[in-house]
């Protein structure tokens, strides 16, 4: 389906209209880039930055010594790894807890809907902090502190909702008529889920799976009542390194941190068209 | 999509796709209970905890709604509600703004949009705190912004003050939270069928009628959905306005304070339980006022 | 295409599943107290009291320390409050934090929440070293008896921190800081009372304790004294003063002093000493004690009472070897903190080029004392800054 819109798109390609509406575009479309990347610049400039005092433009000196700190003190590459692994696990339990929900919210009849929807987003609406005391106990009692999955778990709660509710507007605009033509095919259940489903739900899972490692990545909280020594996570590292005032240290984990997600992105670019990923999901 | 659904329950349940679906209610009931039952162990449990908490007496046992009470009877606690509603509408609405003219130009694969499409995802790549400073060191009284204006007019008074500022917090909000309202825009806008476009231009619609009484009302279901996650996010903001709220302290902030500063668990409960009760109603209120631009639509 | 995506995802999904239950699980099994693994054992450090210069300090020393002693050292950085948090979820149980790094306003309200620690006294034979630390240090912190449950590690000072560009000649008393507030209108910073950080309630109080007020008085003595709303009243008005709104934290009030909005504040002195070091702050940055005196405090060390009895064994082994004079007369070197036993004569002499010499602030650190009053004024404090 992505596809027929994408090639129905190019067709109305036409015109980006004569002088000023282009003029109006680009215009703002310049304002868009800035807007985001400029902050961007700020980091990455604070990262190499010292000496950069009372208003100047640039700082007056430059070093790599908070990129050195970054990797020596913090032990850069242990900590990414595990809140590399324990975002892949929240994404793992979420998408594996959620979708069936999300699945009979969208295309099943389910008593009490918009009740269940709203116990489901519940945990979004309060700071964690007001559960992380009853969680910390629960999590003591069936010994889950400082485990890459207790604490994939504890980042769970915040992650779930976002992914029923993106999943079950994913589910509920699958187009009908294309699950129909697969069962009259004759493919079993599985072939179609494979075949037609997983396609067509694509837009809504990248989603998903883009904000659950967001949601987890960021935690800082929940982290901190469920982390340990064998746990410890970059933002938990970052955040208490920024506690005092050492904000060029924290830029500096920023910038090396930003490395994979630019390869990541690149590589999408590359070998898969964004506009398959972000754009074209019907009916979210 | 939860608008959807609540939509869809309103108007009498879901439509006949479902109720063919094999298995029936045992079926149904199996695939809702993992998620619910992982909810009510790793978060109702805690919560109720939280809540019992709020309405017992700071020593002692009994019942009280003494918290609420003070709460209800606060203006500063309203004021704080307010200012906590107020930013999270106005950065809702402000992304949703952003977001349609950004997805109707993309829409075009004008030269370089799959970059652009990337660079929308860039604030989400970066933890919150630090982007936080990002921003407040950029718009600062002695950021590169005010010395760019100083620069392109000189005869402006002084630096702008947008630090520690609501417009500032709408700026720094915005810039965060806005990838979700946009992602799901550009989704809606790109599964218009471009034919029905098409056939109202030809019917001789003006291009603004085109988007007000076709374009608009097709992508809305996206952009409605986009806006429920920006405004729940912008809600629940904490380190922005931790750092660059200065005096304007939303309810994050606030129960954070009570909580591990004051070691107040039953006023930061409190508040914590009056938050969920207004996301809870603003999300309700949001649908119902929504669902108007889409009527008569295909969805 | 969108096949291989399918895969692609898929396969990163389910490749996190498996890695993760491998590495996830095994420490599982091995972590919480129960077995005291390798050689030596292992136990863990939690540091709840140092900014990221401690996280480099303690990265740079505790390995040394686990050479010495044959014991594994897990440090973990952390938070006072969700620390807490922790401790009070683990009540009644073994815990699994074997050494703690605390604040001073941290441990009371610990003690106060009735979380109990190892009385070190009764362990002096393990810790040597304990017996080099001020006896008083052992008996109080803010002013109510610890009964030995923490020693000092390192002792702070605070002190006024200036720009001396732009102020060459700074006040030398809270009475003068008052008087010239015009002066500085607008330049002088402060960090929120009710932040999270103790720094701004700490220049409250001190403030305060220059306008004359007792805090020896319990509060509602305190509160109903003339001193107190006066000294309350003048502070309204300093606050006028102020770059407002207040730094919420202090990466804010170090933002501000960076881009010059702020001159003048009164904070910690090792801690902004060590940040013009690594040129954090502008060179020109300056620290003085009023004589009338100024927040000392401490960072203290405790063993947790519900800690298995095998860990303890080995946390008093970790603490006399933090407590060495090696150690820290390092910290004094490196780290501008007042080491917490008495051995200054092993320190350096040109340490005392940029830090005022023990013998000169001892007599004006004033502790803290009165958590009442003091938890009063975090909660109440902005209701007097301008908020």
């Amino acid at each position: 389906m992505t596809a027929v819109a994408v090639a129905a798109g190019a067709r109305i390609r036409p015109r980006v209209g004569p002088g000023l509406s282009r003029l109006i575009t680009y215009t703002f479309l310049l304002a868009f880039v800035l807007y985001v990347l400029s902050p961007f610049l700020a980091i990455l400039v604070t990262s190499i930055a010292q000496d950069w005092f009372g208003g100047r433009i640039l700082p007056g000196s430059l070093t790599l010594r908070w990129f050195d700190w970054a990797f020596n003190v913090t032990n850069l590459p242990g900590v990414m790894a595990n809140s590399f692994i324990i975002a892949g696990l929240t994404i793992a339990i979420s998408l594996v807890i959620g979708i069936p929900t999300a699945w009979a919210l969208g295309r099943r009849h389910v008593r009490a809907r918009n009740v269940l929807m709203t116990l489901i987003l519940l945990p979004k609406t309060v700071p964690p902090i007001t559960f992380a005391l009853g969680l910390s106990r629960e999590f003591y009692s069936f010994d889950l502190v400082d485990t890459h999955l207790g604490v994939a778990l504890a980042h769970t709660t915040l992650a779930l909702p976002f992914v029923v509710l993106i999943m079950s507007a994913t589910f509920a605009g699958l187009d009908e008529r294309v699950l129909e033509a697969g069962r009259v095919c004759g493919g079993n259940w599985f072939r179609n889920l494979v075949h037609l489903v997983l396609p067509m739900a694509m837009p809504g899972l990248m989603a998903s799976v883009l904000f659950t490692f967001v949601t987890s990545f960021n935690e800082f909280t929940l982290t901190l009542v469920t982390y340990g020594p064998d746990t410890l996570t970059l933002t938990v590292q970052t955040y208490l390194a920024i506690g005092d005032g050492f904000l060029e240290v924290a830029s500096a984990i920023s910038v090396v941190l930003l490395v994979p997600s630019v390869i990541l992105l690149l590589l999408i670019q590359r070998q898969i068209r964004p506009e398959n990923i972000l754009g074209g999901v019907k009916g979210l | 999509m939860a608008v959807q659904f609540l939509r869809r329950l309103r108007s009498g349940g879901p439509g006949t796709s479902s109720a063919r679906h094999p298995g029936g209610r045992a079926v149904t009931a199996a695939l809702l209970v993992p998620a619910i039952a992982f909810l009510a162990l790793f978060f109702f449990y805690p919560i109720l905890i939280t809540f019992g908490t709020s309405i017992t007496p700071a020593n002692g046992t009994g019942v009280t709604l003494e918290e609420y009470l003070t709460i209800l009877s606060s203006p500063k606690d309203w004021g704080v509600i307010a200012l906590t509603l107020g930013l999270a509408v106005g950065t809702t609405v402000i992304s949703v703004l952003l977001a349609v003219p950004l997805a109707l130009i993309l829409r075009r694969r004008i030269r370089g949009h799959r970059a652009l499409r990337l660079l929308v995802l860039a604030p989400l790549m970066i933890l919150a705190l630090v982007s936080a400073l990002g921003l407040l060191i950029l718009w600062d009284r002695n950021g590169w912004l005010n010395l760019l204006f100083s620069r392109l007019l000189p005869f402006s008074d002084g630096p702008l003050q947008i630090d520690y500022t609501i417009p500032g917090l709408l700026i720094f909000y915005t810039w965060l939270y806005s990838p979700f309202t946009i992602l799901t825009t550009l989704s809606a806008v790109e599964g218009i069928d471009p034919n029905v476009e098409e056939a109202a231009r030809v019917s001789g619609a003006a291009p603004w009628r085109v988007f007000r009484s076709v374009t608009l009302p097709l992508a809305w279901p996206g952009i409605r959905a986009g806006s429920v996650l920006t405004f729940l996010l912008a809600f629940g903001a904490f380190s922005v306005p931790l750092i660059a709220g200065g005096n304007h302290r939303p309810l994050p902030v606030l129960i954070y304070t009570e909580a591990a500063v004051f070691q107040n668990f039953e006023r930061g409960s409190a508040l914590a339980m009056v938050m969920a009760v207004v996301a809870l109603a603003a999300i309700a209120l949001y649908t119902r006022f929504s669902s108007k631009p889409v009527r008569g639509s295909a969805g | 295409m969108r096949n291989l995506l399918v895969v692609c995802v898929v396969a990163a999904v389910v490749g996190a599943a498996c890695t993760t239950t491998g590495p996830g699980a095994s420490p599982a099994g091995a972590s919480p107290a129960g077995s005291a693994a390798g050689a030596g054992g292992s136990i863990t450090f939690a540091d709840t009291a140092g900014g990221a210069n401690f996280q480099k300090f303690f990265g740079s020393i505790l390995p040394q320390a686990s050479k010495d002693l044959g014991i594994e050292i897990k440090y973990v950085p952390g938070a006072g409050a969700e620390l807490q948090t922790r401790l009070e979820a683990q009540k009644g149980a073994e815990v699994d934090v074997d050494l703690i790094l605390l604040k001073p306003d941290v441990l009371g309200n610990m003690l106060k929440a009735g979380l109990a620690f190892e009385p070190l006294p009764d362990h002096a034979t393990q810790i040597p070293n304990l017996a080099f630390i001020e006896p008083n240090d052992l008996k109080e912190a803010f002013g109510l008896p610890t009964k030995g449950q923490a020693t000092p590690f390192f002792r702070d000072q605070f002190g006024l921190l200036f720009d001396s560009a732009k102020i060459p000649n700074p006040p030398t008393s809270w009475q003068e800081f008052f008087d010239r507030r015009a002066e500085w209108a607008g330049h002088i910073g402060m960090i929120r009372p009710d932040a999270k950080s103790g720094g701004g309630r700490l220049m409250l109080r001190d403030f305060l304790i220059g306008a004359g007020v007792d805090f020896k008085k319990p509060l509602p003595e305190l509160q109903a004294s003339a001193e107190w709303k006066a000294g309350l009243e003048k502070f309204r008005e300093f606050a006028k003063a102020m770059y407002q709104p207040l730094a919420s934290e202090p990466t804010v009030l170090f933002q501000q002093f960076k881009n010059g909005d702020v001159w003048i504040s009164e904070y910690a002195i090792d801690f902004t000493l060590w940040s013009r070091d690594q040129g954090l702050l502008p060179e020109t940055m300056k620290a003085a004690v009023f004589d009338s005196g100024m927040y000392g405090g401490a960072a203290y060390l405790a063993v947790p009472a519900n800690t298995p009895a095998a860990k303890k064994e080995l946390a008093y082994r970790v603490l006399d070897w933090l407590l060495s004079e090696q150690t820290q007369v390092r910290m004094q070197t490196e780290m501008w903190e007042y080491m917490a036993i008495n051995k200054f004569d092993a320190v350096p002499a040109k340490t005392w080029e940029t830090i005022p010499r023990w013998e000169d602030v001892q007599d004006k650190r004033i502790p803290l004392t009165n958590l009442d009053a003091f938890n009063w004024l975090k909660e109440n404090g902005m209701t007097y800054a301008g908020g």
